[in-house]
C-alpha cells in the first residue's frame, strides 16, 4: 500500500539514489510508468485525456466505475509498487539546468524557478498525475484511496526539490483530490476521520507552500476558475477546521493563518476572503457556538477564588477550546488584511459580543452572572491583538445593554458581596491593567478632569511634586498604633536612627554610607520592597501611558471645556436641556425631601441653598448607594436609610406622622434597597439562598444609631413640609404649574412604577417617561411639592443639572435616548388607577416603611416585588424588553444556519450584518456618549457663580454646625451629600470596598488594595494628586483615599481596642508573613541571578555574603495559631499596614521620577 | 546606603566633556540610563556593613511628628527622598551648564560643575560642591563652595564659599529648592553683585577699574582651567573629576550618549506592557480615534 510507502519514505530515499544517473533514473521512470500504463489501459479502455473531468462532472465516473469489472488485487498492487518507486524518482530528482529537454512546455510554466527535470518533464507532459488519480477513482475511491492519494501528494510535496505545484498536470489532479475530499469536513464533528486528519496536513503544506511561494497563489486560482469554482478552493477548505479541537484544527488554523497573512499583502486574497467566503462569519459566530457549550455555572472550589488562571480553565476542555479559537481570531486580526480584520471585529461584535456575551452578563442568578464575568475576564486577559482588545473593550465600555451600560453593570457588581463582586474586583484588576487610556477615561478620568472635586489651592497644585514625603508620611502614620512599623512607637528611634552620611568634607571616618535603623529588620527590608516596587510599577505605568493622548494633568484635557459646553449651543438645545433637567431635578426632589429644610430661618435666600441641597441629597443618594456594604461607618449605612426614610416620609408626610420604624423593617429596607441596586439580573425565585445571604449582611449592619438618625431624619422631613406649605402660597407661574403636574405625576408614576415592573428601566429611559407624562398629566393637580419645585426653579437649576445627571447618568439609571418604548406603563393607565395605586401604596407606606424604598433610586424602579405585599407584586405588568426586529438579511441566516449545525440555538436578536453597520453602531453609541457628557457638564459654573455655590454650602454647613446633637449625625450626611463633584462610581466603589476591609475576605481585599495600588501607580497628575491627597479637607467633601484609610484605621483601633490579645497575634502572624516573604524573595533573587549577585562592591567583605545565605527554612518564625473566625481580620489588619507601606512607598517613589511631567 | 542612582553610568561616561554637544548628550544620557536599576539591587540586602545593632535609646518623649506628621522629624526615608526629589528636580530643570552629582558616600553632599559660555566669566569651569544640612529642609540654606575660590564679588577668596544666603534669607521647605542655589550660582556669574561682598577687593575693582577687574577675572578662570584635571578635592567615587580628550576612553562613550539620545525607546524595548490608546488627542471621548488603528 501507499501508506507503507509514505512511512518508509524517508529512510528508502536516504538508501537509494544518491549519486545515481539522471539518465538512468529517467529511464527506470520511464520504464516503470509503462507497465503501469499498461495495466491502467487493460481496464480503462475508454482513456482520454479529458476522462478526469468526467469525474468531476459527477456522472462518468461512477457508472464508468460500475460498468467495468472489479480489479485484481495483484494489478492493484503491482502499480502500487511501480508508483511507489516512480514517485522516489521524482522526488529525488534535481531541478533541470536549463538546457536539454526544454521545450515548448516551458511557455506553459508561468513562474517556475528553473527548467524542469526530465522525470518532472514527463510526469507533466504524460499527465501522470492525473492518470493515478483517475485509477484511484477506478478502483472505487475508498477512503482508503482518498488517504493514499493525499499522501502520495504530502510526500511529493515535502519532499520534492523540485517546485511541482507550477505544473497544472500536477495541480489540476490535486486539486481533484482536495475537491473530492470537500465533503469530509462537513460530517463527523468530533475527532476528525483519518481522511480529515491528512486532507488538513496536506492543507496545511499547500498553505506553506504558498506562502514560500505566492506565484503558486496565481495557480490556485486559475485552477479554480478551470474549474467552474469561483472559489479559493484550498481556502475554503480550510473553514470547516476552523474551530475543529485538537491538533486537526490546530493544524488547518496554522493553515488558515499563513493564508491570512498571505491576504495582507495580496489585495485580490484579501477580496476573495471578504467577499466571496464565509470566513469571518464563521469565525465569530464559532465563538458564539463554542461559548453556548461553556459551562453556564463554575464550581467554585474556594470562597477566594476570583479568577480563571491557567490551572483553573485548563481543566475545563470547552474552556480550551474557546480560548484557542478566540486565540485563533486574535491571531487572524494580528495577520490578515485590514479588510478582514474590520470584518472579522465587526462580526465579533455583532456576532458574539453584543448577542452573546450582552445577555450572559445580565443572566438571572448570581451565580452564571459571576460565571460570566469571570470568562469575560479571561477573554481579555487572553486576547493578545489591540485591536480585537478594541472590540472586546468597545464592548464593556460603550455598549449599552437594555439601556444600562455594560460598564456601569459591572462597576456596580463590584458592590456586591457574593462571589460576584469577588470575581468583578478581578475583572477591573485586569481591565486597569491594561494602561488603556479609553477604559481609565471612562472609568476614572472623565470624573476628575472637571477638577470640580479639587479645591482652588488644589486645583493650582496638581502637579506639584511631594518633595518631602509628606504623603508617605501621613499613609505610615495611620499604621496601627501598637504595630511593629508604627511610627509612633518607631518614633524614639527615629531619633536615633541616623543617617551615617558623613557631614561635610569629614569623609575620613567610614568608606561606607548607611542607616542604622533601630527598628525591626523585616519591615525595613520589606519597606525597601515595597520601594523598589513602586519605582517599578511607576517606570511601567508611565512607559505604558507614553502614547496616551493627553496628560491628564488638570491642564490638558482643560477642565473648562468639558463644563462649558452650553453656552455655546443653540437656543433650541439648550432649552430642551433646561426641559431634561426640570423633569430630572424634579424628579431627585419629589423622591428626597431636603434633609435641612428645618433651617431656623426660612428666608428665601436660606431656601433656595436649602432646595439645592435638597436635590443634591436626592442625586447623592444614587450615587453613593454603593455604600451600602460600608456598615462599619454608621455614617455611611445609615446615609441610605436615612435618605430612604426622607422619600417616604415626605410622601406620607401630610397625612399621617412618622411612627418609629421597628428595626426589622430597617432590616428589610436595607434588603430591599440592596436588591434594588443589584438586583436587575436577580429573579426572585432563583434568588432564594442569596437573600438569605443578603439578610445576613443586613442584619450585621443593623444599628440602633441607624434607627436613631431615621427618626431624626423623619421628624425633620415632616417639618419641611409644613414648611412648604407655607410656601406655597406664593404666587406660582404657569410654568410652575406644568411643572408641578409632572410633578405630581411622577410621584404617582414612581409609585406606580414600583407595582408595574420591574424593568421599567430597562425598557424605557426615564426622561421618555417623564415626557410622557409631561403630555399627559396636564390635568393633573398640585401636590404638596410645589414649593420646592419653585425653589428649584427659581434658582437650583444649575446644581440639579449636575447632580441629577451624573447620578443617574452613570448609576443606576440610563438616561439615554433609547428608541425603544420606553412608555409602557404610563399608555395604559388611567388617572383613577393612579390615584388608587398610590393611595394604597401610600397607604402601605404607614404601616411598611419598607415600601418607601422603592423610589429610593429615582427612576431606577426594578425593584423586587416585594413578598409581603403580593399585591404589588401582581399588578406586575408583563413588561417584556421590547423584541428588536430581527433583521432577516443574509448573515442572519447564515448565522442561523451556522449556530444550528453547531448545535446551538441562535440568539438573534440585535445582529447588524456589516462592518459599517457596526461602526455606525459604534458611533452612535459614541455620540450618545458625547451628548450625556455634554449634558452633564452643561452645568457650566462659571467662577463667580461656584463662588456663591461654595458660600451657599459653607452657609449649610455653618448652620449644621448649630444644630443640635441630635441632628449632627444626618446633617453630617447632608454636607456629604453635598458631594456632587463625583468622582466617579469606579473610585466610589472601590473606596467603599477599601473602608469595609475588616469584614471583607482576604481575596477581596487583596484586590482592592491591589487595584487601588496600581491606580496609584499610574503617572497621570489628575489620578496621582487626587489618590495620593492627603489633604483632610478636600474640597466639597470628596472622599478621598486618604480618608477611608482614616476610618478603617480608627475602625482597627476601635476593635483592637475590645480584644486586648489581638495586637499579639497579629504582629506574630505578621512577622511569620513578613519573614516568609523575605525567604522566597531571596530565593527568587538567587535563583533569578544564579547566586550571583553582586550587591554593592563596597559591601563585599563578606557580612553582605553571610546576610544573603539562606535563611534555613526552620529559622521562619511558626506561624501564630489564629482562630479560624479570626483569619480574615488579622490578615486584613496586617494587609492593612502594609497596603499603608505600599501608598507610601508608591508616594515616595512618584516624587522622584524623573519621567513624571515637570514642574512649572 | 547611599544615592547615586542617577549617576552610576555617567561616572564613568562624564568625565572630560567641554563641547556643549556632549554636555547636552551627557544630560540626556543620565535621563535615559538605566537609572535606578542598581538602586534597587544594592538595596535588596540591605544590611549595610556598619549596621552594628544599635541599642534604642530611651524614649525621647512624645512624638515629633505634628499633625500632618512631617514637620520636624523625618525618618531615613523622608530626607532621602527628599534629596532625591530634589535632584530630581534639578534634573528637570536643564540648567545651562550646570552639572550636578551626589556624592556616593553622602547623599547630603553634592558635587558639581559650572560652565560658564559668555560675559566677563567665559570660557570658566569651576568645580564646586554644594552641603546640604542634615535637618534638611528646615534647616539652612545649603552651602555651595567652589573648589576654588574664584575671583568673584560674592565668592569667599579664602574658603571659596559663594554667598547664597543673600538670595535665600530664610529658606522656606515647598518654596526654595536645590535647583535655585544651581541657578544662582550661574546667575552672579552673569550679573555681578557687588553689594556687601565676600571679596572687598573685586567688589572694589569692579566699581572701581573694570578693565583691572577683567583681568583678574581672567587670570582666575585661567587658573580655574589649569587645574581641571586636578584629582578632585574630595576623595569620593562619585566626585567629578576631568581627564584629557582620550580617544580609546571616550570616543566610545560618547557614541554610546549619541545613540542614547536618537534611540531612546530602545532602552525599554520588550520590557512591558505598552499602554493602548484609541483616545483622539484633544477629545475626551473613548475610541474616538477615526477607525483606531490600534498602537502597536
Amino acid at each position: 500500500m501507499m501508506a507503507s510507502v509514505v512511512a518508509g519514505g524517508h529512510r528508502k530515499k536516504s538508501l537509494t539514489l544518491r549519486g545515481v544517473d539522471p539518465e538512468t533514473c529517467m529511464i527506470v521512470f520511464k520504464n516503470h510508468w509503462a507497465q503501469v500504463v499498461k495495466i491502467l489501459e487493460k481496464h480503462e479502455p475508454g482513456r482520454s485525456g479529458t476522462s478526469a473531468l468526467s469525474f468531476l462532472s459527477g456522472h462518468a465516473s461512477g457508472s464508468g466505475a460500475l460498468r467495468l469489472g472489479p480489479i485484481p488485487a495483484d494489478e492493484a498492487s503491482a502499480v502500487q509498487n511501480y508508483v511507489e518507486h516512480m514517485l522516489f524518482l521524482l522526488m529525488e530528482e534535481e531541478m533541470g539546468q536549463g538546457n536539454g529537454f526544454e521545450t515548448q512546455l516551458n511557455s506553459r510554466m508561468l513562474h517556475a524557478g528553473g527548467a524542469m527535470g526530465p522525470i518532472l518533464e514527463f510526469v507533466v507532459v504524460e499527465g501522470v498525475m492525473e492518470r493515478l488519480f483517475l485509477w484511484s477513482l477506478r478502483r472505487q475511491f475508498t477512503e482508503d484511496m482518498k488517504l493514499e492519494q493525499l499522501r502520495m501528494y504530502q510526500m511529493l510535496l515535502s519532499q520534492a526539490r523540485q517546485p511541482l505545484l507550477h505544473h497544472k498536470p500536477v495541480l489540476r489532479p490535486l486539486m481533484m483530490l482536495l475537491a473530492s475530499c470537500a465533503g469530509a469536513g462537513g460530517g463527523t464533528d468530533s475527532g476528525g476521520s483519518v481522511v480529515e486528519v491528512e486532507l488538513v496536513l496536506l492543507l496545511n503544506q499547500l498553505c506553506v507552500a504558498l506562502v514560500k511561494d505566492p506565484s503558486v497563489l496565481e495557480l490556485f486560482f486559475h485552477t479554480s476558475e478551470d474549474q467552474g469554482a469561483a472559489n479559493f478552493l484550498l481556502f475554503s477548505l480550510l473553514i470547516p477546521y476552523t474551530h475543529r479541537q485538537g491538533s486537526v484544527g490546530q493544524q488547518a488554523r496554522d493553515a488558515l493563518l499563513l493564508i491570512m497573512s498571505l491576504s495582507a499583502s495580496d489585495p485580490r486574497v484579501a477580496q476573495h476572503i471578504a467577499q466571496n467566503t464565509y470566513f469571518c462569519p464563521v469565525l465569530a459566530t464559532g465563538l458564539s457556538g463554542l461559548y453556548s457549550s461553556l459551562p453556564a455555572r463554575l464550581h467554585v472550589y474556594s470562597e477566594d477564588w476570583h479568577c480563571l488562571d491557567r490551572a483553573d480553565w485548563q481543566q475545563v476542555p470547552a474552556l480550551v477550546h474557546f480560548l484557542h479559537s478566540l486565540d485563533f481570531c486574535s491571531a487572524v486580526t494580528k495577520v490578515a488584511h485590514p479588510s478582514i480584520r474590520s470584518q472579522l471585529l465587526g462580526y465579533i461584535y455583532n456576532g458574539f459580543l453584543v448577542p452573546v456575551l450582552a445577555p450572559a452578563l445580565h443572566k438571572l442568578t448570581v451565580e452564571e452572572v459571576m460565571t460570566t464575568t469571570a470568562y469575560l475576564d479571561l477573554f481579555l486577559r487572553s486576547i493578545s491583538e489591540p485591536a480585537l482588545l478594541q472590540s472586546f473593550l468597545s464592548f464593556v465600555l460603550l455598549h449599552t445593554h437594555d439601556n444600562v451600560h455594560i460598564l456601569d453593570t459591572l462597576v456596580s457588581r463590584v458592590n456586591t458581596p457574593f462571589q460576584l463582586g469577588t470575581v468583578s474586583l478581578a475583572l477591573f484588576r485586569t481591565l486597569i491593567g491594561f494602561f488603556c487610556e479609553d477604559v481609565m477615561l471612562q472609568l476614572v478620568f472623565r470624573y476628575l478632569i472637571p477638577c470640580s472635586h479639587l479645591s482652588r489651592k488644589q486645583r493650582s497644585s496638581i502637579k506639584q511634586t511631594d518633595c518631602y514625603s509628606s504623603s508617605a508620611a501621613s499613609f505610615l502614620l495611620l499604621l496601627p498604633s501598637w504595630c511593629p512599623g508604627n511610627l509612633h512607637s518607631m518614633n524614639a528611634d527615629l531619633h536615633s536612627e541616623h543617617i551615617h552620611w558623613p557631614k561635610g568634607a569629614d569623609l575620613s571616618v567610614s568608606d561606607s554610607v548607611g542607616y542604622c535603623r533601630g527598628s525591626d529588620f523585616l519591615m525595613d527590608v520589606n519597606y525597601l520592597h515595597y520601594l523598589w516596587d513602586a519605582q517599578q510599577a511607576i517606570s511601567i505605568s508611565h512607559r505604558a501611558c507614553r502614547f496616551w493622548s493627553s496628560p491628564y494633568d488638570g491642564i490638558d484635557p482643560p477642565p473648562q471645556e468639558n463644563r462649558s459646553d452650553t453656552p455655546r449651543d443653540d437656543i433650541e438645545d439648550e432649552e430642551e436641556i433646561v426641559r431634561r433637567v426640570e423633569s430630572d431635578s424634579i424628579c431627585s426632589l419629589v423622591i428626597t425631601p431636603p434633609p435641612s429644610v428645618l433651617s431656623p430661618t426660612p428666608s428665601s435666600s436660606d431656601t433656595v441653598s436649602t432646595g439645592n441641597q435638597a436635590g443634591r441629597a436626592g442625586s447623592a443618594l444614587e450615587l453613593e448607594w454603593d455604600d451600602i456594604f460600608a456598615d462599619d461607618d454608621p455614617s455611611l449605612s445609615a446615609f441610605i436609610n436615612t435618605a430612604v426614610a426622607n422619600a417616604g416620609v415626605a410622601m406620607e408626610g401630610e397625612r399621617c406622622t412618622a411612627t418609629p420604624l421597628p428595626p426589622r423593617h430597617i432590616q428589610e429596607m436595607q434588603r430591599t434597597a440592596t436588591k434594588l441596586v443589584h438586583g436587575s439580573y436577580v429573579e426572585e425565585s432563583e434568588f432564594e439562598d442569596d437573600v438569605l445571604v443578603y439578610d445576613l449582611v443586613a442584619q450585621r449592619e443593623t444599628k440602633a444609631a441607624i434607627l436613631e438618625r431615621i427618626m431624626a431624619a423623619n421628624r425633620r422631613a415632616r417639618g419641611s413640609i409644613s414648611n412648604s406649605q407655607r410656601m406655597s402660597t406664593a404666587a406660582t407661574t404657569t410654568t410652575l404649574t406644568s411643572m408641578l403636574t409632572t410633578t405630581g405625576r411622577t410621584v404617582m408614576e414612581t409609585v406606580n412604577s414600583i407595582m408595574s415592573t420591574r424593568r421599567m428601566s430597562e425598557d424605557g429611559g426615564k426622561e421618555e417617561r417623564v415626557k410622557e407624562v409631561r403630555r399627559s398629566s396636564e390635568d393633573f393637580g398640585r401636590r404638596k411639592e410645589e414649593d420646592e419645585i419653585k425653589r428649584i426653579d427659581a434658582q437650583g437649576e444649575r446644581q440639579f443639572f449636575t447632580n441629577g445627571f451624573n447620578a443617574k447618568n452613570y448609576i443606576i439609571d440610563e438616561c439615554d435616548d433609547s428608541d425603544e418604548d420606553g412608555d409602557l406603563f404610563n399608555q395604559n393607565c388611567n388617572l383613577s388607577d393612579f390615584t388608587n395605586t398610590a393611595n394604597h401604596t401610600l397607604h402601605e407606606h404607614n404601616t411598611h416603611p419598607t415600601q418607601c424604598l422603592v423610589t429610593l433610586p429615582n427612576g431606577h424602579s426594578e425593584s423586587e416585588p416585594s413578598l409581603s405585599h403580593p399585591s404589588v407584586a401582581d399588578a406586575k405588568a408583563p413588561n417584556l424588553p421590547g423584541n428588536k426586529v430581527a433583521n432577516n438579511d443574509d448573515f442572519l441566516s447564515r448565522y442561523h444556519e451556522l449556530m444550528l449545525s453547531l448545535g446551538v440555538e441562535p440568539d438573534c436578536d440585535d445582529i447588524t450584518n456589516d462592518i459599517s453597520t457596526f461602526r455606525r453602531r459604534v458611533r452612535a453609541l459614541r455620540q450618545r456618549l458625547e451628548e450625556e457628557e455634554e449634558f452633564a457638564f452643561s452645568s457650566s459654573w462659571e467662577d463667580g457663580e461656584d463662588e456663591e455655590e461654595e458660600e451657599a454650602m459653607d452657609e449649610v454647613e455653618e448652620e449644621e454646625e448649630e444644630e443640635g446633637e441630635e441632628r449632627t449625625s444626618s446633617s453630617k450626611k447632608g454636607s456629604r451629600r453635598h458631594a456632587v463633584p463625583f468622582t466617579g462610581p469606579f473610585i466610589s466603589v472601590l473606596l467603599s470596598r477599601l473602608e469595609n476591609l475588616l469584614e471583607n475576605s482576604i481575596a477581596v481585599n487583596l484586590l482592592v488594595t491591589g487595584i487601588l495600588a496600581q491606580l496609584v501607580s499610574y503617572p497621570q497628575p489628575l489620578l496621582r494628586s487626587f489618590l495620593l491627597s492627603t489633604d483632610t479637607h478636600s474640597q466639597h467633601n470628596v472622599r478621598t483615599l486618604y480618608q477611608v484609610l482614616v476610618s478603617v484605621h480608627d475602625q482597627i483601633e476601635r476593635y483592637v481596642a475590645a480584644r486586648p490579645d489581638y495586637p499579639g497575634l497579629v504582629t506574630q502572624a505578621w512577622r511569620f508573613l513578613l519573614a516568609k516573604d523575605q525567604d522566597s524573595k531571596f530565593r527568587e533573587c538567587l535563583q533569578s541571578q544564579g547566586r550571583d549577585i553582586i550587591l554593592d562592591p563596597s559591601l563585599a567583605n563578606g557580612s553582605v555574603r553571610n546576610a544573603l545565605a539562606l535563611p534555613p527554612l526552620a529559622v521562619l518564625p511558626p506561624c501564630p495559631h489564629i482562630p479560624p473566625h479570626a483569619k480574615s481580620r488579622v490578615f486584613a489588619i496586617v494587609l492593612f499596614a502594609e497596603f499603608l507601606k505600599e501608598l507610601a512607598a508608591i508616594a515616595q517613589e512618584h516624587s522622584i521620577t524623573l519621567d513624571s511631567s515637570t514642574e512649572d | 546606603m547611599n544615592l547615586n542612582p542617577f549617576w552610576s553610568m555617567s561616572a564613568n561616561t562624564s568625565r572630560k566633556q567641554r563641547s556643549d554637544v556632549e554636555e547636552q548628550s551627557g544630560h540626556r544620557e543620565q535621563r535615559a540610563s538605566p537609572a535606578r536599576l542598581p538602586f534597587g539591587k544594592k538595596q535588596l540586602p540591605p544590611i549595610p556593613k556598619n549596621a552594628a545593632p544599635i541599642t534604642k535609646p530611651a524614649s525621647t518623649g512624645t512624638p515629633a511628628q505634628s499633625a500632618n506628621g512631617t514637620h520636624a522629624s523625618y525618618g531615613p526615608f523622608y530626607l532621602e527622598y527628599s534629596l532625591l526629589a530634589e535632584f530630581t528636580l534639578v534634573i528637570k530643570q536643564k540648567l545651562p551648564g550646570i552639572y550636578v552629582q551626589p556624592s556616593y558616600k553622602s547623599a547630603l553632599m553634592w558635587f558639581g560643575v559650572i560652565f560658564i559660555r559668555h560675559g566677563l566669566y567665559q570660557d570658566g569651569v569651576f568645580k564646586f560642591t554644594v552641603y546640604i544640612p542634615d535637618n534638611y529642609p528646615d534647616g539652612e540654606c545649603p552651602k555651595l563652595v567652589f573648589d576654588i575660590p574664584v575671583f568673584h564679588p560674592l565668592v569667599d577668596p579664602v574658603s571659596g564659599e559663594l554667598d547664597v544666603r543673600r538670595a535665600f534669607n530664610k529658606w522656606r521647605r515647598n518654596h526654595n529648592h536645590i535647583w535655585q542655589v544651581l541657578m544662582y550660582a550661574r546667575t552672579v556669574f552673569y550679573k555681578i553683585n557687588t553689594t556687601e561682598p565676600l571679596n572687598p577687593e573685586a567688589a572694589v575693582l569692579y566699581e572701581k577699574d573694570v578693565q583691572l577687574f577683567k583681568s583678574k577675572v581672567v587670570d582666575s578662570v585661567k587658573l580655574c582651567n589649569s587645574h581641571l584635571f586636578d584629582q578632585p578635592k574630595i576623595d569620593d567615587a562619585y566626585a567629578i573629576s576631568f581627564s584629557p580628550w582620550n580617544p580609546a576612553v571616550h570616543e566610545e562613550a560618547k557614541e554610546r550618549m549619541f545613540t542614547y539620545k536618537r534611540r531612546p525607546e530602545d532602552h525599554h524595548k520588550g520590557t512591558q506592557v505598552s499602554g493602548l490608546s484609541w483616545v483622539k488627542p484633544g477629545s475626551t471621548q473613548p475610541f474616538s480615534k477615526d477607525e483606531s488603528p490600534p498602537q502597536s
